[in-house]
């Protein structure tokens, strides 16, 4: 995908959220933003050329846990 | 005779825990390949071989004689005979409103413009549906209820005379043109922004839930604002097999198309036309219809271009019939709000619907979903895939249950929708969207590829968006989605 914004993925109060093979492009900030207490994310075979670990951000009110990253 | 039918498709599909999946067609015919789901035969209209010439009851081309005897004369002689075929030969043709029969054929031939009168003495009103509610709108040109057998054939042009019904909006014409329009007439609203064709139209503007008022009850009260219960240009109520292939439609005084409770319809290598500005100017409103076909065909109109509705809060729902067993495919958008859009008229529900090989080139949206408190209804089991997408001005692929009755441009300009993180009970009034499978869609340039908005209650369900290939100015929007 070819996003001009940095957020490829802004989600909000979402439960079950799979993204697999995504292609996120050159970021260089958050590529996923996840809020909200309902939200639980998998987020699969994906790329981004920043650091993708240090570059997807979690609401306040979603522990990192619920974000698994491979 | 034109019958054909076609082999049904069985299918089957499974949804398994937070997406859902598709299984293979079972079916090795051809025509229904790759429908998702399991659809009944789509019936094309059956029609005695008898044939008339509406210059044989009197019709004069030049687009100065009201040919509206004429036509009626020719289809009263086909009927009695059984049915049959009427033709208009190459001309310009005035006329009224034509009443439908059932077992008619109305062949229009290339070279052929259908001219409907601007004269709106011509155009009873009477008690019919616009925008999902039961109300009082003057007679369509093109009008049916209660009939079967209907076929529009041969490459002509039916033209409805929108100029003279609808408003227009000063923003959306240029200087010159505007200039024009208001000379030739009609009234201005006190900002000098919007012109109406009379000061009845304006009156009647006013206390509008979008174009119905909800305040006037009596057939009196309607008839005191005439002028504002302008008619869709083709409606056909309540009827079986009913057939569009070949002609161009356009002009509209406010939808172009209007199947309403049609059980086998097909719309086929049609051309819809409306000015890009025209207010309420539909392609095609599909409503509480079964068993659908709509392809090859292309549309460039001024609201939503290919539209699937069931009618409007309480009373679509008192009527309880969906839209279903659909199948879009092999179209082209050009100008619309929306290139394939459901709602927000979708208080009966609509279910089972394929599109498919449709390029939107253009559009305000591409796939619009659109509904809101009040509504009520369940949207599921919508399968879509390979759509192209250019020049989209805002989300390529949009669900919002926060409609307002604008244009999402319009909604945007005024700092978008106004929705809200407070949960309110669910009720029947609220709407549903599940079981949505969209694939295989490339987005070439959009302000935003995805916005998906559910509502706090009812969360949107099952979304599957797989191989989307966007250039977007921004990504992915989700809000109130459970199993994304």
């Amino acid at each position: 995908m070819n996003i001009k914004n940095d957020i490829v993925f802004d989600v909000l109060n979402t439960k079950d959220l799979t993204l697999t093979d995504i292609d996120f492009g050159s970021k260089s900030a958050d590529a996923v933003r996840i809020n909200g207490s309902a939200s639980e994310a998998i987020i699969l075979n994906s790329s981004a050329t920043v650091n993708f670990n240090n570059h997807t951000a979690v609401g306040e009110s979603v522990s990192k846990d619920a974000v698994k990253i491979n | 005779m034109i019958k054909k039918q076609f082999l049904v498709l069985l299918s089957a599909f499974t949804f398994i825990l937070g997406s859902c999946t598709e299984q293979n067609n079972k079916s090795s015919s051809g025509f229904y390949e790759n429908i998702e789901f399991e659809m009944a035969l789509v019936n094309e209209p059956v029609i005695p071989s008898n044939s008339v010439n509406i210059t044989d009851f009197g019709a004069v081309s030049g687009g100065l004689v009201d040919n509206t005897k004429a036509f009626e004369d020719a289809i009263a002689a086909v009927t009695e005979k059984g049915g049959g075929k009427v033709i208009i030969p190459a001309g310009i043709w005035l006329t009224g409103p034509i009443i439908l029969k059932s077992k008619l054929e109305l062949h229009a031939e290339a070279g052929a413009l259908i001219r409907f009168s601007t004269n709106k003495d011509l155009y009873p009103i009477i008690e019919t549906s616009f925008e999902g509610l039961t109300t009082w709108r003057c007679l369509s040109p093109i009008y049916g209820k209660n009939i079967e057998d209907v076929a529009f054939t041969g490459k002509g042009v039916w033209d409805g005379s929108g100029e003279a019904w609808r408003s227009v909006k000063k923003g959306k014409l240029t200087a010159s043109a505007w200039k024009k329009l208001v000379a030739s007439g009609g009234v201005l609203n006190d900002k000098k922004d919007l012109w109406s064709p009379s000061e009845q139209f304006m009156k009647g503007a006013n206390n509008a839930d979008q174009n119905v008022r909800h305040d006037l009850h009596t057939k009196e009260d309607f008839l005191a604002i005439r002028d504002f219960l302008r008619p869709v240009m083709l409606s056909i109520q309540n009827s079986k097999r009913v057939m569009l292939d070949g002609p161009v439609f356009q002009n509209s005084p406010a939808w172009n198309l209007h199947p309403l409770m049609v059980e086998d319809l097909i719309v086929r290598n049609v051309t819809v036309r409306n000015p890009w500005y025209s207010q309420n100017g539909d392609g095609i409103d599909v409503e509480s219809c079964k068993n659908v076909i709509v392809e090859n065909s292309s549309f460039d109109v001024g609201d939503d271009a290919i539209c699937i509705k069931s009618g409007k809060d309480k009373d679509g729902r008192d009527r309880g019939v969906p839209c279903e067993n659909l199948i879009i495919r092999n179209n082209i958008v050009y100008h619309g709000h929306g290139g394939v859009t459901v709602g927000s008229e979708m208080s009966s529900g609509v279910k089972n619907m394929h599109v498919s090989n449709c390029t939107f080139m253009g559009t305000d949206v591409g796939l619009r979903f659109k509904s809101t408190r009040g509504r009520g209804g369940v949207v599921e089991n919508i399968f879509i895939r390979d759509i192209r997408m250019t020049d989209i001005p805002t989300n390529a692929i949009s669900f919002n249950l926060y409609y307002g009755g604008k244009s999402i441009s319009e909604t945007l300009a005024e700092g978008g929708a106004q929705a809200t993180s407070e949960s309110i009970p669910v009720t029947v009034e609220t709407p549903q969207f599940k079981n949505i499978v969209i694939k295989d869609v490339i987005v070439n340039g959009a302000k935003q590829a995805v916005f998906l908005q559910g509502l706090p209650e009812m969360n949107l369900e099952n979304v599957e968006i797989t191989n989307l290939m966007a250039e977007a100015d921004n990504g992915f929007s989700i809000i109130d989605a459970n199993g994304v």
